[in-house]
């Protein structure tokens, strides 16, 4: 399955990249990305597809612990490196882009 | 039911409730002077008045049953929506976990993305504030066509790699 990089995505991403040695669980992933966790989590199961994240639940007991278990994600070594590419490709101003700016006249 | 059929319901069976406590009361003081058979048939129309307020505010209570799987509300919530008060929301029980509609969207999932997912939006739900709740609910729903695409694509594709794994064939191997 192909990667969409959406703006999503890279919302995703950027958030996972930022806290690359830790693991980050839906809560923190929708304050990080401002992203609703319905959004958030089929991108999640996309890029863990992909291999690009990897996850896990919490390993407690929910009664004792009085809430449920989070499920945590973090970036894949060959993860992190591939999206590092990705957001900095999606930073890039395309050629197309460009050349559009200076048939307007907007690069000289 | 709509909020307001709700309340006309438990006002009813609150004005229902009050005529028969009347009933009741003129029959126990109608009893003093009164013949055998007025005071029988008076005491009759009140017990029979009392049983119909119970079933009213019964059927009211179930009407308040809240949409989503979410528990009944208690009688002393009842009692303060007749007062027009609003019910008391207790954190972690009422608006928290994920509802019906949510429960059925996972089981148009494979099931282990569907566990998957409920589990995550019970963990988030649990979490968020009560003011996020709601619009994550709405969320959850709207992206949840979305999942059971999602998930039985990874599935299939799951099934597919393990298949040419038995037959020997090379497989593609996740990127990363």
């Amino acid at each position: 399955m192909a990667l969409r990089m959406t703006v999503q995505t890279l919302l995703v991403l950027q958030a996972l990249l930022q806290h690359a040695g830790q693991e980050l669980y839906g809560l923190e992933l929708s304050e990080e990305t401002g992203l609703l966790p319905g959004t958030a989590y089929p991108i999640l199961l996309r890029l863990e597809n992909e291999g690009w994240v990897t996850s896990r639940w919490e390993d407690i007991d929910p009664h004792a612990e009085k809430r449920p278990a989070r499920r945590y994600y973090r970036l894949t070594a060959g993860g992190a490196a591939q999206a590092s590419a990705a957001l900095a490709a999606a930073r890039r101003p395309s050629r197309a882009a460009l050349r559009g700016l200076a048939g307007e006249g907007g690069i000289a | 039911m709509a909020i307001s059929t709700r309340r006309g319901v438990a006002v009813a069976g609150a004005t229902v409730a009050g005529v028969a406590v009347v009933g009741v009361g003129v029959g126990v003081i109608s009893g003093t002077s009164a013949s055998a058979d007025v005071q029988f048939a008076t005491l009759g129309v009140a017990t029979l008045t009392l049983v119909v307020a119970t079933l009213t505010l019964v059927v009211a209570a179930v009407a308040f049953r809240d949409a989503g799987g979410r528990p009944k509300l208690s009688f002393r919530d009842v009692v303060s929506n007749l007062h027009h008060r609003p019910a008391r929301r207790r954190a972690g029980v009422l608006g928290a976990g994920p509802g019906r509609a949510m429960r059925v969207a996972a089981r148009l999932m494979p099931q282990a993305v569907g566990e998957r997912w409920l589990g995550e939006a019970e963990s988030f739900l649990f979490e968020a504030l009560a003011e996020q709740r709601a619009a994550a609910v709405r969320n959850y729903l709207i992206t949840a066509p979305q999942m059971i695409v999602a998930g039985w694509a990874v599935e299939l594709g799951r099934r597919t790699r393990r298949r040419d794994e038995a037959a020997g064939t090379p497989q593609k191997v996740p990127r990363g």
